[in-house]
């Protein structure tokens, strides 16, 4: 992996070039101290991963990251920063996968990167890569999304009212659960319930969140976009008799990765509804391999690589990368729900 | 009234007329007056002071000390002999002097007397006169200015505090990053320097080097001390990271005292009285030693963080005050969290003065303090109160034993309804 690390004070670049040297082998890493000069660095050769200060003199980190994603939208982008209050956050929500926190304990950067790492090994294929760079939501149908604004509006509102909407919405979830998974937060468990995450950060967050998270796009209204979300509200249900006996968390993870396990497929639609929905009439197997002809990956890959790359809980986006393949071990979020979609997609 | 009955019977008949003249005279003045005997005795009062008398509280408090007369802030009661007629009697002329006076009802008013000895030449004698307003409304307006300064200068102190802290949180925040990197380096390092060194040793023992280059060895490592770092610099890595967490925790909540944000979420008691200690080790280190009792599993309440977080500091800080008041030792200050029926209990109890008896009600109200100038603005509890009382529809109470500490007592119910407005 090729990694540019950005920030204006040197201390800190030299403290990440030391503290990671044991890696050196593993990871290409070069230092910079503005955005002009990581710029500069790109075009003489990409990188795989951007790791950006957001306040720097001249180019700030967002608008760095802005044209980044316009120039190699391919590269991953993510934000260590000093700044936690929540509107430097809600600037940089667009244009970041993810958003870590200053001070970022050395595991934690360590691991963040490995994440990135192993999304880069998920989704071969600079095209497709590039493809998936663009994105930063996940179409949302504007009937759910004035549900849950309404649910904000009523001074009645409470969390659990509001999960209740944005739990049954691709869209609204991951935009929800990405910045709680994001250190902003700063938990060491990952989030994988909604209504958790809609606590954590506060109604009026949330709020705020929906409205620059960018869910109501292109697509967001299309038929298709409807019944693509119906179909994950069934895979909840179906996946939900194997949750019996199931460690709670286990659970949650499962029943998140069912509710989102055609996030890929919702993203494809939103770029390209005509072209795309009729895929979704065709059996499981039969759309993932015109999938991977067309796009160079199934949409269940795409999927995962998008929920890697934006913090959400690694057993939830390994279920869904992996949802139609045989089950891996048992007892994992991956192996329930490919067992409960297995038999009547089958069928 | 037979106070009317006795300035007849002592002044001459000859001065019938005068006597009407200056009765109606008197009584036209809006103040009250008074005349008392030497023994303090009601001579005359006018008009004023008689309806002060009939409709709502007995203004003759200036003089009679069977009441309970205070001073203006209704914080000490003063003695028969700091009255202004009582003290008119000795011969001093008292101007301005404000008070509180209570009656049995628990009415209060706020007076401002003159008082003046009266020579009665002809009598031999000293009598004594006051005259005294009502002041009550005065007094309402300028703590209504007070109360709206403050507010604003809160509200001022708040924003560049938000300001402030979200600075101050960045500039921290970028040191810490690259230290704690860096501390992560060095412990990297010396693990690999320790393993050459064991590798060095074991070559050493093994006997494969000759004895004069052995004995340099073993020589140059005890002067380097190299036992004695093996041991400590894992140690110092060990706290030096643990010290960093603590920096980012501190400033984690700095961030959140200064954006309160103001729904209310379940929130885990325990959690905001570690944040709020944290922030708050400046306010009680030099005179006290804080000791936690936390529950570890409280049920989560509904309620405003930040809010209940200041309540605590507000309670920290005064137990800190009454400690350093004490003049003892250090003390102690404990802050217990328990689970009880139908929400939280927050208990935060010191070792300081106490709260004498007779003020355990007043202390809650607005500017009530009784501190120093600049010390104490008597805006903590009254602040509390609000907070946990009618934001919180929860309790807040004091039990005290003067001279030995307090406790005051925080109950959060876990659904907070707000309190309907009074
Ligand atoms: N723990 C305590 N022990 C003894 N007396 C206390 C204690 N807490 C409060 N008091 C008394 O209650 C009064 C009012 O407290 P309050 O917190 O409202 O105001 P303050 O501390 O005087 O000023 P401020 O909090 O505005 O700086 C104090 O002046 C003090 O006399
Ligand atoms: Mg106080």
């Amino acid at each position: 992996m090729r990694v540019l690390f950005v920030d204006d004070e040197p201390n800190v670049l030299a403290g990440i070039r030391r503290m990671l040297r044991p890696r050196r082998h593993d990871w290409d890493m070069r230092f910079v101290t503005s955005g002009p000069e990581a710029l500069e660095a790109l075009a003489a050769e990409p990188a795989d991963l951007v790791v950006s200060d957001i306040r720097m003199p001249g180019m700030s980190g967002v608008q760095l990251l802005k044209e980044v994603r316009a120039r190699w939208p391919a590269t991953l982008r993510m934000v260590l920063s000093g700044e936690s209050d929540r509107d430097a956050l809600l600037r940089s929500v667009g244009p970041t996968h993810q958003y870590l926190y200053k001070p970022c304990r050395p595991d934690a950067l360590i691991a963040a990167l490995e994440r990135m790492d192993a999304m880069l090994d998920l989704l071969q294929g600079a095209q497709i890569r590039a493809f998936a760079g663009t994105f930063d939501s996940v179409p949302t149908p504007s009937s759910a999304y004035a549900e849950a604004m309404a649910v904000l509006d009523d001074p009645e509102g409470t969390p659990a009212r509001l999960a209740a909407v944005i739990g049954g919405d691709a869209g609204m979830s991951t935009a929800v659960l990405r910045v709680a998974n994001s250190a902003y937060v700063g938990l060491s468990t990952p989030v994988a319930s909604v209504q958790r995450a809609i606590t954590l950060l506060g109604m009026d967050m949330v709020r705020a969140l929906l409205t620059v998270a960018g869910v109501l796009r292109s697509g967001s209204d299309h038929p298709a976009v409807g019944r693509v979300l119906a179909g994950g509200r069934d895979a909840v249900e179906r996946v939900r008799p194997f949750l019996v006996d199931v460690d709670p968390e286990v659970a949650q993870q499962t029943e998140l990765a069912a509710m989102l396990r055609d996030v890929g497929a919702l993203v494809l639609l939103g770029e390209a509804p005509e072209d795309y929905a009729p895929l979704l009439d065709l059996p499981a197997e039969e759309r993932a391999r015109e999938e991977r002809a067309r796009y160079g990956a199934s949409s269940a890959v795409v999927g995962g690589y998008l929920l890697g790359v934006w913090g959400l809980p690694a057993p939830v986006m390994v279920a869904v990368a992996r949802q139609t393949e045989p089950p891996l071990e048992d007892g994992t979020p991956q192996a329930l729900l490919a067992r409960a979609l297995a038999p009547r997609e089958a069928a | 009234m037979t106070a009317n009955g006795a300035l007849f019977g002592r002044l001459t008949d000859a001065d019938d007329e005068r006597v009407e003249l200056l009765r109606s005279v008197i009584d036209c003045m809006p103040s009250g007056v008074v005349v008392v005997d030497m023994d303090g005795d009601l001579v005359l009062y006018n008009a004023a002071a008689r309806n002060a008398l009939a409709s709502r509280f007995v203004p003759l408090e200036v003089c009679w000390p069977d009441r309970e007369v205070f001073d203006i802030e209704g914080t000490r009661r003063l003695e028969p002999s700091e009255l202004p007629l009582a003290r008119a009697l000795q011969g001093e002329i008292c101007d301005d002097v404000e008070l509180t006076v209570r009656t049995k009802a628990n009415k209060t008013a706020m007076l401002r007397v003159n008082a003046r000895p009266m020579l009665q030449i002809a009598r031999g004698t000293l009598w004594a006169v006051a005259v005294f307003q009502d002041i009550g409304e005065e007094i309402d307006a300028a703590r209504h200015q007070r109360e709206l300064e403050r507010q604003l200068a809160q509200a001022q102190k708040m924003e560049s505090l938000g300001q402030l802290a979200s600075g101050i949180a960045h500039e921290i925040n970028t040191p810490t990053q690259y230290i704690s990197d860096n501390v992560r380096f060095l412990s990297d390092a010396f693990e690999a320097m320790a393993r050459y060194q064991g590798e060095v040793a074991a070559v050493v023992a093994d006997g494969a080097v000759e004895a004069e280059a052995a004995e340099r060895l073993d020589g140059a490592r005890e002067d380097a001390e190299l036992e004695f770092y093996a041991e400590e610099v894992p140690a110092a890595i060990r706290q030096s990271l643990e010290g960093l967490d603590r920096v980012a925790s501190i400033v984690r909540a700095m961030k959140e005292y200064a954006h309160p944000c103001d729904t209310k979420e379940p929130t885990d008691l325990d959690h905001v009285v570690k944040t709020t200690v944290a922030m708050s080790k400046n306010e009680y280190k030099y005179v006290a030693d804080l000791e936690l009792e936390l529950a570890g599993d409280l049920p989560k309440v509904a309620c405003v963080a930040g809010e209940i977080s200041q309540v605590l500091l507000n309670l920290v800080v005064n137990a800190a005050h009454a400690i350093a008041e004490a003049g003892r030792e250090r003390g102690v200050i404990r802050i217990r969290t328990s689970a009880v029926d139908d929400g939280v209990q927050l208990e935060v109890t010191d070792n300081g003065v106490g709260v004498p008896e007779h003020l355990s009600e007043r202390i809650f109200d607005p500017f009530f303090t009784t501190k120093a100038v600049g010390k104490g603005t008597g805006q903590g509890l009254a602040l509390a109160f609000d907070v946990v009382v009618r934001k919180h529809g929860g309790r807040l109470d004091v039990r005290s034993t003067q001279g030995e500490g307090s406790t005051f007592t925080v109950f959060v119910p876990r659904n907070a309804r707000e309190a309907p407005a009074a």
